[in-house]
């Protein structure tokens, strides 16, 4: 028996108060599913073997220690590298504009480029952000909406080809989205001259820009401060709430286990341990070192 | 709980269930939660090493350490020194050192001792008068921007004022630009207009194009006047059926042969560009590969002789003629025309850059030059974008080499690979993300070559210039025009 939706959780605190469930439940369905996968670097095992299911509209974190392969995973996954073996099925989804599979079937992911698998409707935002620093954040978070917005959205008229960049559809959508992560006053500065926290919500902006079905944060609290991180829960609750699959690659573990439905541990490039945040803890090394952070 | 195996069927909201609870040792979320409200107290920064106590630290880096100001002393001398060898006369094979002490000794060796010891105090000095000069530069700005209105505030008040800024017309740097480049060769003499079509115009031209390559895909193309060679051979061999021993089988006119040579390099270069297209392509073995082009275009064009006619050139490609409703103008030995003809064609291809930099293409351009793997993760085709406007930018050379090839004779010379090489530094002067600054750094680059023209002979004149571009990247990083990234935030649209 399939038990009644709990319902959408606002924010990330656990009394948090929810939404009702929207009528009848979804039918539960996947949106990535990962199996086997494997990786080596010359001699090194980066993967061996991960394999992991993440369900439609919910937030999967991959924890581990430094090391574990969350990134080469994120890296084969997004396209950058290629894997040495396995299989990993992408449903593109409605919201991608029914991009991918022309029957809404899964797709594969392993094989395609990177850019063709940001155009089935993965962002991906990378550790340390990876802005582009020479051009403002408003052309930053644009880059990611023009990307998307391919083929449908011509220049109406040759005036408007000599129109501002900071006029038109594209650019008002970034300004949309620079608003959802409260940096529309910093629209105008260079992105190279953001603070650690803001420059992951750059990232984040930009990666939502191109209207993903998935998307995939690659450590965003890597050197932020305590109210940024606080905000970064805040605000995967809040896309989550908004029917958007979050797949978390994450080194701070409490954090990770806060905003997540499912925790998959990874040591050593084989998966440890998966599960509900609850059943994770008691698997999750509590050493000295974690705690100080 | 599932050890190694994937999550089926995952419960949503599992975590905020109490019933869970948090048995483990780690502290609760809603206690983590509360530690992050309450802000963890910021990181306690190392503290500062006194730096001013030990001015007598050679380690000392704010400048005012003795064995920097020597250090800053024996540079400004050795610089003074070579300047003085390389300005002064050269000696010959018997007696090597002639030149030298000829450079040395006498008025042009104090002359350079002066300079640098003028220029080691100018350095020495300036951190001591830099405060006060601008303190002075925006009081006199200032001034002059309040009028009589704001006399009465004096002339040293430090009350600060909200700084109005005018909104000036878009594109007034344009238009200056375009008054003084369509009135200049009406005052000049007849040799410097000559230089100004061949020299300044080309040039400018050239560069305006490379930026497309270089500048904004960051393909790094040093055979760029391999294609001028291959659009102004197609031009001569479309148009001139004498000009060359290869013969086509038909005439075109010669304003139609610009396009084609634009056509034919376009392809050359989607052809060259293709091995960007790799997983993982080094961009430094394609400009190995695009330098080696540059040198083999110029080495077939001299000794292909029963199809280019060899080191000879080719004469007699016939002038462009227009034929505007019925009267016909046809282009002649006056260099004027094809200065005009010339500054139309760049006018024309900044202002299309322009369009393009704001476009969705040039941004993801912009991007991908910026950081390939995060613009791919955004769906940017960074590899195919490189290979674009690798094309793009060879049309425009072969424009160049048509316009050439229909001005007058040319030999495989005039495209020799340090041709490549000086459209580079006029673009790397001028600025390589703005549009203006290739046009700018061709004039001031070739203004200098033709100032220096009686002076210095034509093969030291790449000294100068690197001279000049080395003192840009000291003083001036930007360049002459710096790239703009696209000016203050605007208000939103409709609020």
């Amino acid at each position: 028996m399939v038990p009644a939706r709990p319902g959408v959780r606002i924010g990330w605190r656990p009394d948090a108060p929810t939404v009702p469930s929207r009528g009848l439940p979804l039918p539960p369905r996947p949106v990535l599913d990962v199996a086997g996968v494997t990786l080596r670097v010359g001699g090194l095992v980066c993967l061996a073997g991960v394999s992991l299911r993440q369900q439609r509209e919910t937030v999967l974190a991959v924890i581990g220690p430094n090391g574990a392969g969350k990134t080469s995973l994120l890296d084969c996954l997004c396209g950058a590298r290629r894997p040495d073996g396995g299989s990993a099925r992408f449903w593109p989804g409605r919201r991608a504009g029914g991009r991918g599979g022309p029957t809404g079937g899964p797709v594969e992911l392993f094989g395609r480029s990177a850019p063709a698998v940001a155009r089935l409707g993965i962002a991906r935002t990378f550790r340390g952000s990876a802005l582009f620093g020479g051009l403002t954040v408003l052309d930053n978070v644009r880059v990611g909406v023009e990307a998307a917005a391919r083929g449908h959205s011509r220049r109406p008229s040759p005036a408007a080809w000599w129109a501002r960049r900071e006029a038109g559809p594209a650019a008002s959508a970034a300004w949309d989205l620079l608003e959802l992560v409260g940096l529309a006053d910093r629209a105008g500065v260079r992105a190279d001259r953001l603070s650690p926290g803001e420059r992951t919500r750059v990232a984040i902006a930009r990666a939502l820009g191109t209207r993903p079905a998935l998307l995939v944060l690659d450590e965003p609290a890597a050197g932020a401060s305590g109210a940024d991180r606080a905000w970064l829960a805040d605000f995967v609750g809040q896309l989550r709430a908004d029917g958007l699959s979050v797949l978390l690659a994450e080194h701070d573990a409490r954090l990770a286990l806060a905003v997540a439905d499912t925790v998959v541990v990874l040591a050593a490039g084989a998966v440890v341990a998966t599960g509900p945040p609850a059943d994770v803890r008691g698997v999750w090394p509590s050493t000295g070192r974690e705690r100080g952070r | 709980m599932t050890r190694g195996s994937p999550a089926r069927g995952a419960a949503n909201g599992h975590a905020n269930d109490p019933a869970h609870g948090f048995a483990s040792g780690l502290p609760t979320v809603a206690d983590r939660l509360a530690e992050l409200r309450a802000g963890a107290p910021p990181p306690v920064p190392p503290p500062r090493r006194a730096a001013p106590a030990d001015a007598t630290s050679p380690t000392a880096g704010d400048g005012t350490g003795p064995g920097r100001g020597w250090r800053r002393l024996g540079g400004c001398l050795v610089l003074g020194l070579l300047a003085a060898l390389v300005t002064g006369p050269s000696g010959n094979a018997d007696r090597p050192l002639d030149g030298a002490r000829g450079a040395l000794l006498g008025a042009r060796g104090t002359l350079a001792l002066a300079v640098a010891l003028l220029a080691w105090a100018g350095l020495t000095c300036w951190p001591r008068l830099r405060g006060p000069a601008r303190l002075l530069a925006a009081r006199l700005v200032e001034r002059a921007a309040d009028g009589p209105a704001g006399a009465q505030n004096g002339w040293w008040s430090r009350r600060r004022r909200p700084r109005h800024r005018r909104r000036r017309p878009p594109g007034g740097g344009y238009l200056l630009a375009l008054a003084v480049a369509v009135a200049a060769p009406l005052l000049v003499s007849t040799t410097a207009r000559q230089a100004m079509v061949n020299d300044v115009a080309l040039y400018g031209l050239l560069a305006v194009g490379l930026s497309i390559a270089a500048g904004r895909a960051g393909v790094l193309d040093l055979g760029y006047a391999g294609y001028c060679a291959v659009g102004a051979y197609a031009a001569a061999y479309l148009c001139a059926p004498g000009a060359m021993p290869w013969r086509a089988p038909v005439t075109i006119p010669s304003l139609l042969a610009l396009p084609a040579a634009m056509a034919v390099t376009a392809v050359l270069g989607l052809v060259l560009g293709a091995p960007l297209l790799r997983r993982r392509a080094d961009p430094l073995v394609v400009a190995v590969l695009l330098l080696s082009f540059g040198g083999l275009v110029q080495l077939l064009a001299n000794g292909a002789a029963g199809v280019t006619g060899g080191a000879g050139g080719v004469f007699g490609v016939p002038r462009p003629s227009v034929r505007i409703a019925g009267a016909r103008y046809a282009f002649g030995l006056d260099p004027l025309p094809y200065y005009y003809l010339l500054l139309g064609l760049t006018v024309l291809l900044v202002a299309g850059l322009a369009g393009w930099d704001r476009s969705r293409g040039g941004l993801a351009c912009a991007a991908a030059r910026a950081d390939e793997a995060a613009a791919e993760a955004l769906g940017v085709r960074a590899a195919r974008t490189r290979v674009l406007a690798l094309a793009a930018g060879a049309a425009v050379s072969g424009l160049v080499g048509a316009v050439f090839a229909t001005k007058q004779f040319f030999n495989p010379q005039t495209f020799s690979p340090q041709a490549s090489m000086l459209v580079l530094t006029v673009l790397v002067a001028g600025g390589l993300g703005s549009r203006l600054g290739a046009v700018v750094g061709a004039a001031v680059l070739q203004g200098l070559a033709f100032a220096l023209r009686d002076h210095v002979a034509a093969g030291d004149r790449f000294l100068y210039f690197g001279a000049l571009v080395m003192v840009l990247m000291a003083w001036r990083p930007a360049r002459l025009l710096p790239a703009g990234i696209g000016g203050p935030a605007r208000p939103r649209p409709g609020s």
